[in-house]
């Protein structure tokens, strides 16, 4: 419920508009990372901004509107029965203009498959620190989890990621550099 | 801040391929979605409102009691009419509807009531079906996200089932954290059918939880569950409370089988 007199702090249609332009295409990136799928991650996104409006004021009393929206997104899309739902109604990307996208590099799709291969909470830890360049308390927050927790995750992360990706010469987030 | 080399091609990935729709048109869906939510909210409200309005009026008259067919009343809090409850769940009962359909053997439908979660204060089930004169279950298991379950419980009449979830609401208000490891209670704001609960149980240490809904339309109760993670964000509470609330539209509209005007 809103607050009475709070009304002042709604997001309105034009700062709502900017919020989406400027940050749908990073959020997109980031809940990509986090669960390897491009096309799903921006449906989610997608949805998770529709929410956002439809929740505005909730929206303005978090603080960070961007991560409710990356956070909504990503639970949507771990979220099976959502998949289903999708299979039940038209793609909004069936209505867009036919566009070729440029290939993603090597280096991209083994970064891609080697995440995957991380636990989940691993792999959201290393995309909130390192891509969403959040610190480890905001990653915590985001999470539910404690400090300490990140810490083991993004250190479980990186050493995991660096084994996945030993292959392909890659200079990981920390320093560390893979053979 | 630390160095994000490896993670620069998804900041610098093409994006021409995006097809983000225009911001109107997602204020449009958001404004669509507000009204649904809201239409649900009304729907209950206005049972309540029938019973408010419905009540001074009938007594208004010279002492007598002047109500009509106790049948067109629809009821919100305890009734002594003679109202002639469902007592039993119908067969096409839509239980399991919003259920993942992936994989069907995952969905189990159950006679008797077994419990997926602890209640409130991590010592009891989490729905007590002892007063209820039946009780039908849909459970899904998820491998990986630990799953839901729902349980449609038909009492004798409305007011047996209203006190089931007052005790209920009880339970989450009063609860302290506790047990290993620390569970907690966290009542939400809801406003669903005659009468809802909808808490969170969140385990302290591994941000993990379940999400709690109970839902009370005449003389039944709908409860459902709902495992998901991070607990300990009111953003990611917030999102599978309307997650959850999505899910269960349908089944909780046609809980107004159980109404004292059904439907």
């Amino acid at each position: 419920m809103a607050v009475p007199g709070d009304e002042s702090r709604t997001m309105d249609e034009v700062e709502f508009d900017d919020f989406y332009t400027t940050s749908y295409a990073r959020v997109v990136g980031q809940v990509y990372a986090m669960i390897g799928s491009r096309d799903e991650a921006e449906e989610c996104v997608q949805e998770a901004f529709v929410r956002a409006w439809a929740h505005r004021r909730s929206l303005d009393r978090a603080g960070h509107p961007e991560a409710w929206v990356r956070t909504t997104a990503y639970r949507l899309a771990v979220s099976r029965w959502r998949r289903v739902a999708r299979g039940r109604r038209p793609a909004d990307r069936a209505l867009a203009s036919p566009t070729t996208a440029a290939a993603p590099s090597e280096a991209h799709v083994a970064l891609v498959a080697a995440l995957k291969q991380l636990p989940e909470a691993q792999r959201r830890a290393l995309v909130l620190h390192h891509l969403a360049d959040l610190p480890v308390h905001e990653v915590a927050r985001e999470t539910g989890v404690p400090e300490g927790t990140v810490k083991a995750r993004l250190s479980r992360g990186r050493a995991a990621l660096a084994a996945l990706l030993a292959d392909h010469q890659t200079t990981l987030p920390g320093g560390a550099t893979s053979a | 801040m630390p160095e994000n080399d490896l993670f620069e091609s998804f900041t610098t990935m093409d994006q021409t391929h995006l097809h983000p729709l225009p911001a109107s048109e997602v204020r449009r869906r958001g404004d669509r979605l507000r009204r649904r939510n809201t239409a649900l909210a009304v729907a209950g409200g206005t049972v309540a409102a029938m019973t408010a309005i419905g009540v001074p009026v009938a007594l208004s008259q010279d002492g007598t009691d002047a109500r009509p067919d106790p049948g067109l009343y629809a009821t919100d809090g305890p009734s002594t009419d003679a109202v002639a409850w469902r007592v039993d769940v119908p067969e096409d009962f839509p239980l399991t509807d919003g259920f993942p359909l992936e994989d069907p053997d995952r969905t189990q439908v159950l006679p008797e009531y077994q419990p997926q979660a602890v209640g409130p204060c991590a010592t009891s089930p989490a729905w007590d079906v002892s007063g209820a004169l039946e009780s039908l279950q849909a459970v899904y298991t998820d491998p990986s996200q630990g799953g839901m379950d729902r349980v449609v419980s038909v009492y004798e009449d409305d007011t047996t089932a209203a006190a089931a979830l007052e005790e209920l609401r009880t339970q989450a208000e009063t609860c302290r954290p506790q047990g290993q490891p620390r569970v907690s209670a966290e009542v939400l704001t809801s406003d669903l059918g005659e009468q809802s609960v909808v808490f969170v149980n969140g385990y302290d240490d591994t941000g993990e939880g379940f999400l709690h809904q109970a839902v009370r339309v005449g003389n039944a109760v709908l409860y459902s569950t709902s495992y998901f993670q991070g607990a300990g964000d009111p953003a990611v509470v917030e999102a599978e409370q309307e997650r959850e609330q999505d899910r269960s539209a349908e089944v909780v509209a046609q809980m107004c089988v159980f109404a004292a005007d059904p439907c």
